[in-house]
């Protein structure tokens, strides 16, 4: 039967996309560079002509979008990702941090749930100040009378499961359809615990003040912080060598050396090797430009994996690339000004760069974000051109 | 009063350390002496020349954006502060600028400094706040006519919002009356030229500076 | 963990004395997977 057969093939693609992940994760030479574009879900809710704020409702259309994305993309991940921001439970919840703009995008405004004044209730119990405190500053469903407030939380809870599951269930079926590793992705999101403290408990204003006025207190808090850090890194089965927290870096770049010294970098690294002691990898989100900490990401665990954004490639190659395991660096916004040759020649140049001796696997600088951010052909041409060039 | 009862060199040194407390103090001090509307406008002055340097060491790399963010705010209460004897009238405004976040987009920490930063250098400023389409610019500039139009965005797709905006203002006759600046993360000089924009820039406090040599 | 808001299944079977011994191995992965799940949903909802 043609069908079997088909099976078969798929089946055995998707083993051996499956060894080119092994093979990085364990510092052996894969028998070429893997695949993983961060194509996200507007990406494809827009390639495949949809409406953004309807698909991202109703679940029941997400199947289609993805399979279009996988269809007409070349990877060895499944490029259907997974959307972290579900308008669902937000709304139920009448989020401040997370609100659809007119485009249908889900965006961050500038929020805080952590008054300065409340620093010390937040130390002295983290988790019992969010459920107090934070959540109904940044949630106005959650800041009403214990019963309404009960039954939000229910509705939310339900939908954010609900969702996840069967988002999740929609991509395993895709990718086992199309023979994809389910390594080299994600499993948990977790976050260095300054950036914790600063996104939206304090807010990009507050802290940089905060760091000025009560620097104490925000290393007290970052040192609070730190085992709910752990813990949300941490999955609920025994950790895999080939699996992942997600960790997207944030604030670094943005704050001075000294205070990235001091308020930054020690939870960060106590996060990563908490984690790394209970054998779970860290993949983190180089944001912006960390090459003046370039020292500082060498002495993290071995193997830890970085996606980079900006920086000097060649100096990540030298300083790290025997070490960690890297990624990223191909700029997106080449994909919708450059020639389709453009754009081959730089990921030929990318690849020649970092593929020598392994623990590289090609990525974008950043997740694409829009269907019309790119040209759509360079997209796939960059794709296609890695897949099948990229030998060892 | 016959002698400034402040060091201005000093003032603007403090400024451009980003010495919040001293800063406060000596214009509290400042303020409490009952200076004459002149001296204030010296203070403010020296103030915006603490700023110039902030923008320096910025360019230099020795400030990063959360300084940026942070000088905003002390010069937000730097003003604040010096209200009471800034004259009311007087002070000649330099321009006006209407300012936004473009449509699809959110972000608003980028055009809360550059806002903050114009409003010090003596700019009036109309924000319309995140999220703005193309008819909000239209709208405001016909009722305020301003001298600079600012737009900012962090995603990337804020530079297709922008360039629908300045292609609007273009239909309706309004883009040969002002000069247009593009800030934010994704900005650079090829998007400026694809949008139509005057001028790019990812540094508020360059902005400024951009800002005021049309002025001039 | 220092909180009002999160047990573990040591703190949980504390102060439930009444729980019947052998249900225990069936009851203590349910209770314990709601518990994680919370504690994953609260934190989703700061990140």
């Amino acid at each position: 039967m043609a069908s079997a057969t088909a099976v078969q093939d798929v089946k055995a693609l998707q083993e051996e996309r499956t060894q080119l992940f092994k093979d990085v994760f364990d510092g052996k030479i894969p028998k070429r560079v893997p695949v993983s574009p961060s194509l996200t879900i507007e990406f494809a809710i827009q390639y495949a002509g949809k409406d953004l704020a309807e698909v991202q409702w109703d679940y029941q259309l997400l199947e289609e979008v993805y399979e279009k994305v996988c269809q007409d993309f070349v990877s060895d991940t499944n490029p259907a990702a997974m959307n972290l921001r579900n308008p669902i439970f937000y709304k139920l919840l009448g989020a401040r941090n997370f609100v659809m703009s007119s485009g249908g995008f889900m965006q961050h405004p500038e929020i805080h749930g952590l008054e300065a004044e409340e620093y010390d209730d937040f130390i002295a119990s983290p988790y019992d100040c969010i459920m107090e405190k934070i959540l109904p500053r940044i949630y106005t469903e959650l800041n009403e009378s214990p019963g309404k407030r009960s039954i939000a939380f229910g509705k939310a809870f339900k939908a954010y499961y609900d969702e996840l599951f069967a988002a999740l269930g929609v991509i395993g079926k895709l990718t086992d359809k199309y023979g994809y590793s389910p390594l080299g992705g994600i499993e948990l999101l977790t976050e260095a615990p300054f950036d914790f403290v600063a996104d939206q408990l304090r807010g990009f204003k507050g802290i940089t003040g905060d760091l000025r006025r009560c620097p104490d207190k925000v290393e007290a808090a970052c040192e609070a912080a730190l085992p709910l850090m752990l813990k949300q890194g941490t999955p609920n089965h025994p950790p895999s060598k080939y699996g992942a927290a997600f960790i997207p870096l944030h604030m670094a770049p943005y704050i001075r050396p000294k205070d990235f010294e001091k308020f930054y970098w020690p939870t960060f690294k106590k996060l990563v090797d908490g984690l790394a002691d209970k054998g779970q990898p860290s993949m983190l989100f180089v944001e912006h430009d960390w090459m003046r900490y370039i020292d500082y990401l060498y002495e993290l665990p071995e193997n830890t994996r970085m996606w980079f954004e900006y920086g000097d490639p060649k100096l990540v190659k030298e300083k790290l690339g025997k070490k960690h395991i890297i990624t990223g660096f191909y700029p997106i916004g080449l994909l919708k000004t450059g020639t389709k040759q453009q754009c081959i020649d730089k990921a030929k140049e990318l690849i020649d760069i970092l593929a020598p001796g392994g623990k590289y696997y090609f990525g974008f600088d950043k997740g694409v974000i829009t269907a019309d951010s790119v040209n759509v052909d360079n997209l796939k041409a960059v794709l296609e051109y890695v897949a099948e060039n990229a030998n060892y | 009063m016959s002698e400034l009862a402040m060091d201005l060199n000093m003032l603007t040194e403090a400024v451009g350390e980003l010495d919040e407390d001293k800063v406060l103090e000596m214009l509290k001090e400042f303020v409490e002496s009952n200076p004459t509307e002149e001296e204030a406008e010296k203070v403010v002055n020296a103030c915006q020349q603490g700023m110039a340097i902030v923008g320096d060491l910025f360019d230099k790399g020795e400030y990063f954006v959360g300084d940026l963010i942070f000088a905003g705010e002390l010069l937000t209460s730097a003003i604040d502060t010096l209200k009471p004897v800034i004259g009311s009238g007087t002070t000649e405004k330099v321009g006006s600028i209407v300012l936004a976040t473009v449509e699809g987009d959110l972000h608003d920490i980028g055009k809360n400094i550059f806002k903050s930063m114009a409003e010090a250098a003596g700019f009036e400023v109309y924000d319309l706040g995140i999220d703005q389409p193309a008819a909000a610019f239209v709208e405001k500039i016909k009722e305020v006519k301003p001298q600079i139009v600012g737009m900012s965005g962090v995603l990337t797709l804020a530079i297709d919002s922008m360039k629908n905006i300045i292609d609007e203002l273009k239909k309706e006759g309004l883009k040969d009356d002002v000069k247009i600046i593009i800030g934010g993360n994704p900005v650079t000089q090829e998007a400026c030229e694809h949008v139509g924009a005057d001028a790019f820039t990812t540094n508020a406090a360059e902005g400024i500076k951009i800002c005021q040599g049309w002025m001039m | 963990m220092d909180t009002k808001y999160y047990k573990t299944w040591e703190a949980y079977i504390a102060e439930h004395p009444e729980i019947d011994e052998k249900l225990i191995p069936v009851m203590a992965p349910k209770i314990q997977s709601y518990e994680e799940m919370m504690f994953g949903f609260v934190m989703m909802l700061l990140m």
